[in-house]
């Protein structure tokens, strides 16, 4: 199963990457993709299984990331995990109506992250 | 017994057994009297034949002149064993062929002794009625002897024309022929029928008995036993049992009907458990919900409440029946709260609808998470209440079918950690007092707990006279330095408890209506009451160990008071977490009126701590030092007066807000023009707290009236100097007279 | 300039160096930066506006940075490079949007710049405002948080 994983901070795709390297995923089967348009792209080509998208990002935010990829049929209901430097509430009411899965605050504890997305890696 | 008798079987046999003994004995009464007829018939009618023969060959006989002869066939017939008696009669009753005469003749005829002389009967046979009869009516006779097995025949011997020749014509009838016969074989031979018949017949009927009683068996008891025995186990109470009888008859179409009616039992019964169950189910759940701990209720997709609640909601909302309200309306039943409905509402539907989110993820957004909600219960009042609501999805397939609400009560751990709290500090005063006594000495106490009394002795008076501003302001004045008097002695939990009176007192000089406030006015006055007491009886305790309070040199009490205020000066700025610098010079040795002025200098100098100081950063940035300078001087800036000075480097008093805040206290119309020294003046007025001054943000702080007050009484002048970013510096000067 | 509204970053990059990095953090006496310029050679800069009106900027030597990025990346950088410098961004990040809870009862809005590294760079701190200086030291080294916050009304 590939993840595809979404930040503009190259530290922290490479903090996810580890992350998930620790848990058993192999390197191949993790995308990564430094903005939503490009996040976009990789989403039509592949078949992916599960998403880590940064809210925060420049060009593409994560909130119309959602949006769009949830629009694609074939990823209407693929867990989306929303990782964010804030928890403020508006922000997860506006995530939530978009339809993300599930949220993490940052800074993420590899094993807080895994505990929410352990289910959908075992899948 | 009786059950044996009363058995259908034994019915049926007996009945069989009855009807066929009936039958046979009947058949065999009609046989056996029919063969006897028809075997008694034949011998008479033999006997008729024989007769006929015999008369027939007598006469016939006698016509030929043949007497002798026939004498002798008629004994020769006489000797035969058929014949019992054969005997022919006179009509007199004499036998015939004994006249002596004639066999005399006869035998002297024939020379010979051809007859024998038989006995002359004395007629006793005319006394045989059947002799008789015969005689009368001329018809033959039979009489049968039964019990001798014996018939009598009697057959009149009529005088026929061609024996009249002979006998003369008279009489009519010459005589009766008898004839007795034994009919014992005939009786043998009918009891031998008899008998055999019988024996046949009871054969034959035990065979047809059998026959019949294993048919009837068959045919009706067996299934009426199998019908009753499985009647009798539906009974019992086993409907698992039918009856099976194949046969298309009436007891066939009875065991089908019987097996339905067992058939529709066992799905009644099936039924009528089924509600048990589901009724002793509903009544546990009903249990639960009565005595669970926690809030529990079921909202529909309409985001309205189900039927079933635990009984807890009711005790915590204090109002019943949630069940078909909508669930926002319940939590805030006030119309005014929309933007709480709505996000209620919004988050009741991230929960039913955004399935693809987890719940988890969904909490986040709870608005109802230690939220203090404002209850009102059924006798009018309104109650403060902490919930915390966890919600959880019931879901059927992938839909969100109901949603379970769980409500903690985290009010009674808010009272009970406020009462933890409440308790830690109770204990905690007592070792303050304990220690405040030890360190300043129970004479400083007695003093202290003199005042606290007087102050409360002065409420408690003017209850009535809440009404008047003035009275309020005193009342506030007097413990607001009751507070400060405290701070001084370190108590910590006395200045809290005066702090609370003095917020019901503010209340009530601000505005309030001072009957509300009289419930909460008593309670903190009770409660202040309490630790007078408490420091009261303490300090009773120290003073009897501890020796008289010297009169120490007041001097040295001037100097004490003075350190004493340094220290509790350091130990305001540690708290409040600003770094200061703490200036004492006392250029006059002994100050008068010392305990007048104490509490006006402790006031002050909290003021500046308070409000004038700031922290370590916005020092910084105003380019000073980080650490404020506080300082406290007495002197004599004439002969024969006396200043008590303090100074801060600070913010200052800020003018204009002063200015802004008296035009809306309405100490100063709009526009109206205020130097300085006026506007200095103001913030001494009653009502106008310190913060006011300083930032302008409105406070509840005390005034500096207190302290204008104190200089009053020792009859002196408050003045002060301020620039703004500077700092300020109070000065009290009043004339050096002992009271 | 009120405390108010510099003790939320304080707290958050606390709680982000030493809870979340474990790194044992010490804070120094505040004081007056005298030269607004005299940073260290990696700064981050978060921008406030609204009722207050400024800049947090913290500020860590070379070193520091690359040590403290390894650390979070869970990777042995060596050199300041860019993904160095995306890192010290993406803690400023963090530390904004941590901080950003403990100010929603002002309005305030906050902004990030970025991060500039260099031996000559300046910062726009508002004027007529001085800068304050709050120290720390970490195992890792030293560093500062700049606070310089004009009150608006």
């Amino acid at each position: 199963m590939k993840i595809l994983v979404i930040d503009d901070s190259a530290v922290m795709r490479r903090i996810h990457r580890n992350i998930l390297k620790e848990r058993g995923i192999a390197d191949q089967d993790i995308i990564d993709a430094e903005d939503g348009q490009v996040a976009l792209e990789i989403a039509a080509k592949n078949t992916i299984g599960l998403f880590l998208v940064d809210w925060n990002m420049p060009r593409l935010d994560g909130l119309d990331f959602v949006h769009r990829v949830r629009a694609m049929e074939s990823y209407a209901k693929t867990p989306i995990i929303m990782i964010t430097s804030e928890a403020a509430r508006y922000n997860v009411v506006e995530a939530i109506q978009a339809g993300v899965t599930n949220y993490v605050v940052k800074p993420i504890k590899g094993e807080a992250l895994i505990e929410k997305i352990g289910k959908y890696l075992d899948a | 017994m009786g059950k044996i008798f009363g058995s259908i079987r034994f019915k049926i046999v007996s009945v069989i057994l009855l009807v066929l003994a009936a039958s046979i004995s009947v058949s065999l009464a009609f046989i056996v009297a029919n063969t006897k007829e028809n075997l008694l018939g034949s011998v008479r009618r033999n006997l008729s034949v024989n007769n006929q023969i015999l008369t027939t060959v007598i006469r016939n006989l006698m016509l030929a002149g043949e007497a002798p002869i026939a004498v002798q066939t008629l004994q020769g017939l006489k000797s035969l064993e058929e014949f019992e008696e054969l005997a022919i009669y006179r009509a007199d009753g004499t036998t015939a062929f004994n006249d002596y005469a004639t066999i005399e003749f006869v035998n002297r005829f024939q020379d010979d002794i051809f007859f024998d002389q038989t006995e002359r009967t004395e007629r006793l046979i005319l006394e045989n009625p059947n002799f008789r009869s015969v005689l009368e009516t001329n018809t033959p006779r039979q009489n049968e002897l039964a019990a001798e097995r014996k018939m009598e025949y009697f057959f009149p011997i009529l005088n026929y024309a061609q024996c009249r020749t002979c006998h003369g014509p008279s009489p009519f009838i010459r005589g009766v022929a008898y004839y007795k016969v034994s009919t014992a074989n005939s009786y043998d031979r009918i009891n031998a029928a008899g008998g055999f018949l019988a024996s046949f017949l009871a054969v034959m009927g035990f065979a047809i008995a059998v026959l019949l009683i294993l048919l009837m068996q068959r045919i009706v008891v067996h299934p009426i036993l199998a019908i009753g025995s499985t009647v009798a186990e539906v009974g019992a109470g086993n409907l698992d049992v039918s009856i099976r009888l194949g046969t298309k008859d009436e007891l066939g179409r009875l065991a089908l009907k019987i097996n339905e009616m067992i058939e529709g039992l066992k799905s009644r019964n099936r039924l009528l458990i089924e509600n048990k169950t589901i009724e002793a189910r509903n009544q546990e759940n009903r249990k639960y919900l009565d005595n669970i701990g926690q809030g529990l209720l079921l909202i529909g997709a309409d985001f309205r409440i189900r039927e079933q609640y635990s009984a807890f909601l009711i005790r915590l909302f204090g109002r019943a029946e949630p069940a078909g309200k909508g669930f926002s309306d319940f939590i805030y039943p006030d119309p005014a709260a929309r933007t709480e409905r709505e996000e209620l509402e919004t988050f009741l539907s991230l929960v039913f609808r955004n399935t693809l989110t987890e719940m988890d993820m969904i909490q986040a957004a709870n608005p109802l998470r230690d939220k203090v909600l404002l209850v009102r219960d059924e006798a009018g009042g309104e109650r403060r209440i902490v919930v915390d609501v966890g919600f959880a999805r019931i879901m059927d397939g992938d839909e969100v079918e109901s949603v379970m609400a769980i409500f903690e009560d985290r009010t009674q751990i808010e009272n009970a950690r406020e009462e933890l709290e409440a308790q830690r500090e109770r204990r905690n005063s007592e070792l303050e007092e304990i220690a405040a006594i030890l360190n300043a000495g129970p004479a400083s106490f007695t003093e202290f707990t003199e005042e606290a009394v007087e102050a409360l002795e002065a409420l408690k008076r003017d209850y009535g006279a809440l009404g008047d501003g003035k009275v309020v302001a005193s009342l506030f004045r007097s413990f607001h330095s009751l507070k400060g008097s405290a701070r001084y002695l370190e108590l910590q939990s006395f200045e809290r408890r005066a702090h609370a009176l003095e917020d019901e007192l503010a209340a009530i000089r601000d505005g309030a209506d001072p009957a509300t406030r009289m419930r909460e006015l008593e309670a903190a006055a009770a409660r202040l009451a309490e630790e007078v007491e408490n420091v009261r009886s303490i300090n009773e305790r120290f003073r009897a160990f501890a020796p008289a309070a010297s009169e120490r040199g007041s001097a040295a009490r001037t100097d004490e008071v003075l350190s004493r205020i340094k220290a509790m000066a350091l130990g305001m700025a540690q708290e409040l977490g600003k770094r200061i610098r703490v200036e004492l010079r006392n250029e006059i040795g002994v100050l008068p009126r010392l305990s007048e002025l104490r509490n006006p200098l402790l006031h002050m100098v909290r003021n500046a701590l308070d409000h004038g100081l700031e922290e370590g950063i916005e020092r910084l940035s105003a380019g000073k030092e980080e650490e404020g300078r506080l300082s406290i001087r007495l002197y004599s800036p004439s002969p024969g007066e006396i200043a008590v000075e303090v100074e801060d480097d600070g913010r200052g008093i800020d003018f204009e807000a002063v200015r802004q805040k008296a035009v809306q206290r309405g100490l100063l119309a709009d526009g109206e023009a205020a130097d300085s020294d006026r506007l200095a003046r103001i913030i001494f007025r009653p009502g106008f707290s310190s913060r006011d001054a300083v930032t302008g943000t409105s406070g509840r702080g005390v005034g500096l009236d207190a302290v204008a007050e104190a200089v009053k009484t020792v009859g002196g002048r408050i003045s002060v100097w301020t620039k703004k970013n500077a700092g300020a510096r109070f000065t009290i000067r009043f004339p050096a007279r002992e009271a | 300039m009120q405390v108010k509204y510099v003790n939320p970053f304080l707290n958050a990059s606390v709680r982000l160096f030493r809870d979340h990095l474990g790194l044992r953090v010490e804070s120094g006496k505040p004081f007056l930066l005298q030269d607004p310029q005299a940073l260290y050679e990696v700064s981050g800069i978060i921008g406030l506006a609204g009722e207050t009106r400024g800049a947090v900027v913290l500020s860590f030597g070379r070193e520091t940075a690359i040590r403290i990025v390894s650390r979070f990346a869970g990777q042995e950088f060596v050199a300041l490079g860019n993904e160095v410098l995306d890192g010290v961004g993406e803690l400023i990040n963090i530390i904004a949007g941590n901080a950003k809870q403990d100010l929603l009862e002002f309005r305030i809005q906050i902004s990030l710049p970025g991060v500039i590294t260099g031996n000559s760079y300046k910062i726009h701190w508002p004027e007529g405002v001085p800068v304050v200086c709050i120290p720390f030291s970490c195992e890792f080294g030293p560093f500062s948080v700049n606070v310089s916050l004009k009150d608006i009304a």
